[in-house]
C-alpha cells in the first residue's frame, strides 16, 4: 500500500465512523446516512482494490472505471442540487411568511396607534370645548 | 375634462396628464359607493420614491383604500408616503413583487375588502382604468378582470418589449391554456372569492404566470378589458429586458416542476 491509499483509507474510515455516529444520534436521517455510508464504503473499496471500479464499470458495459466514477458523480451532483433547491425554496417560503407577518402586524399596530391618537385628540378637544 | 398633476423633486419635473373620456367617467360614476368603499388597491413598490407619491395621490382621488407594500426599498419610498392617506406595509427585506402582492392581498382580505386591484407604482397605469376593471366583478360577470395594453392604448411601447410580451402570450397559451392578449400586465382586479383562493408562491416576477395558472386550475371566470399604459423614460428603465424574461421563464418552470 502506498501513502495515498493509507491516507485515503484513514479518511474513509473516519467518515464511516462519523456517519454511523450521526445516524445513531439522529443528526442524519437513516436513508441519507445509509447513502453516505455506502459512498464512503465504496470509496474505501476503490482505494484498497484499484481495479474495483474497472470491474464494476465493465460489468455495467462502461469502458473505464474513471468514466463510471464521473457518471456517478454527475448523477449525484444533479440529485443533490435538486434536493438542495427544494430545501432552498422551503427556506424562502418560511422567510417570506415571517417577513409578511411582520409587515401586516406593523401596519395594524400603526393603525391602532393612529386611531388611539385621534381618539385622544378628540377627547382633548371636547374637554377644551367644555372648558 | 383634463387634470394635470405635477410632482417635482431635485432631478426632474414629473407630469401626468389625465384625460377623462366620457366612457371612463361614466364607469366611475356607475360604481356604487359601497363597491368603491369595498375596493382596495394594492400597490407593490420597490425603490419608487420618485413616482409613488404621485401614484397614490392619483388613486386616493377616487378610491379611499390604497395599500402600498414597500418591498424592502432602500430609498425614500416609505418616507414619501408618510401622512399620504395610504396604508403602508413594509417588508424588512426585498422579497419580490409576487410576495409584495400576496402580502397586500392577505392584508386586504383581513380588513374586509370586496374587490382587490393590483396597480403598479411606477406611474405606468392610469387610475381611471380601475372602474372599467371593477365593473364586470360588481356585475358578477367575472372573478378576475385583467387589463390589456394591446386592447387599449400603449403609448411608445419599445419594440423589444413588444417582442418579449408576444412571446409571453404564446407561451401562456401553450402552457397555461388561457388565451389572453396581455399576460404580464400588473393592472388586475379580482373578487374576494378569487383572492381567498389565490396563493402566490413565486416571489419574483413570474408570479404573473402563476396567477394565470390558478385561473385555469380553479375554473374562475376571467375577462380582459382595455387599459392605457404610459411608457416614460423612468418606467422603461424599470421594465424587463431579455435577461429578466429568461429569469421569469426559469422561475416559472422550476415552480411547475416542484408543484
Amino acid at each position: 500500500m502506498n501513502l495515498f491509499q493509507i491516507g485515503g483509507l484513514i479518511f474513509c474510515a473516519s467518515m464511516i465512523i462519523l456517519s454511523i455516529v450521526a445516524i445513531a444520534r439522529q443528526k442524519l436521517r437513516r436513508l441519507t446516512g445509509t447513502m453516505w455510508l455506502g459512498f464512503w464504503t465504496a470509496s474505501a473499496l476503490a482505494i484498497i482494490w484499484p481495479n474495483f471500479t474497472r470491474n464494476v464499470a465493465n460489468s455495467l458495459g462502461i469502458g473505464r472505471g474513471t468514466d463510471l466514477v464521473m457518471y456517478c458523480g454527475l448523477l449525484a451532483a444533479a440529485i443533490g442540487f435538486f434536493f438542495f433547491y427544494l430545501r432552498f425554496r422551503q427556506l424562502e417560503a418560511n422567510l417570506t411568511k415571517i417577513v409578511r407577518h411582520l409587515a401586516i402586524q406593523e401596519a395594524r399596530e400603526t393603525k391602532e396607534v393612529t386611531a388611539a391618537e385621534k381618539r385622544q385628540e378628540a377627547t382633548s378637544k371636547e374637554l377644551d370645548d367644555g372648558l | 375634462m383634463k387634470t394635470v398633476l405635477r410632482a417635482k423633486d431635485n432631478q426632474q419635473v414629473w407630469e401626468v396628464i389625465i384625460t377623462f373620456s366620457s366612457d371612463k367617467q361614466n364607469a366611475i360614476e356607475r360604481l356604487s359607493e359601497s363597491w368603491r368603499q369595498g375596493t382596495y388597491i394594492v400597490v407593490p413598490a420597490y425603490n419608487e420614491a420618485q413616482t409613488v407619491k404621485g401614484v397614490v395621490t392619483e388613486l386616493l382621488e377616487f378610491y379611499p383604500h390604497v395599500v402600498v407594500v414597500d418591498d424592502g426599498s432602500y430609498d425614500q419610498t416609505s418616507a414619501e408616503l408618510h401622512c399620504s392617506g395610504a396604508t403602508l406595509l413594509r417588508h424588512v427585506i426585498n422579497l419580490g413583487q409576487g410576495a409584495a402582492l400576496q402580502t397586500g392581498i392577505i392584508y386586504c382580505l383581513r380588513v374586509g375588502a370586496k374587490i382587490i386591484v393590483t396597480f403598479d407604482a411606477d406611474g405606468q397605469h392610469c387610475a381611471n382604468d380601475i372602474a372599467r376593471l371593477v365593473e364586470p366583478i360588481t356585475e358578477g360577470q367575472a372573478d378576475i378582470v385583467l387589463g390589456s395594453r394591446f386592447l387599449g392604448q400603449a403609448e411608445d411601447i419599445p419594440v423589444s418589449r413588444r417582442v418579449l410580451l408576444e412571446c409571453g402570450i404564446l407561451f401562456t397559451r401553450l402552457v397555461s391554456g388561457v388565451a389572453l392578449t396581455d399576460v404580464h400586465n400588473g393592472l388586475r382586479a379580482f373578487s374576494r372569492c378569487f383572492a381567498e383562493k389565490l396563493n402566490i408562491n413565486i416571489n419574483r416576477m413570474a408570479h404573473a404566470s402563476e396567477i394565470i395558472d390558478q385561473i385555469k386550475q380553479n375554473n374562475f371566470f376571467y375577462k380582459e378589458v382595455p387599459v392605457n399604459l404610459r411608457y416614460t423614460e423612468y418606467s422603461r428603465k424599470k421594465g424587463q429586458n431579455a435577461l429578466g424574461a429568461f429569469k421569469i421563464l426559469t422561475d416559472y418552470i422550476m415552480e411547475r416542476i416542484i408543484r
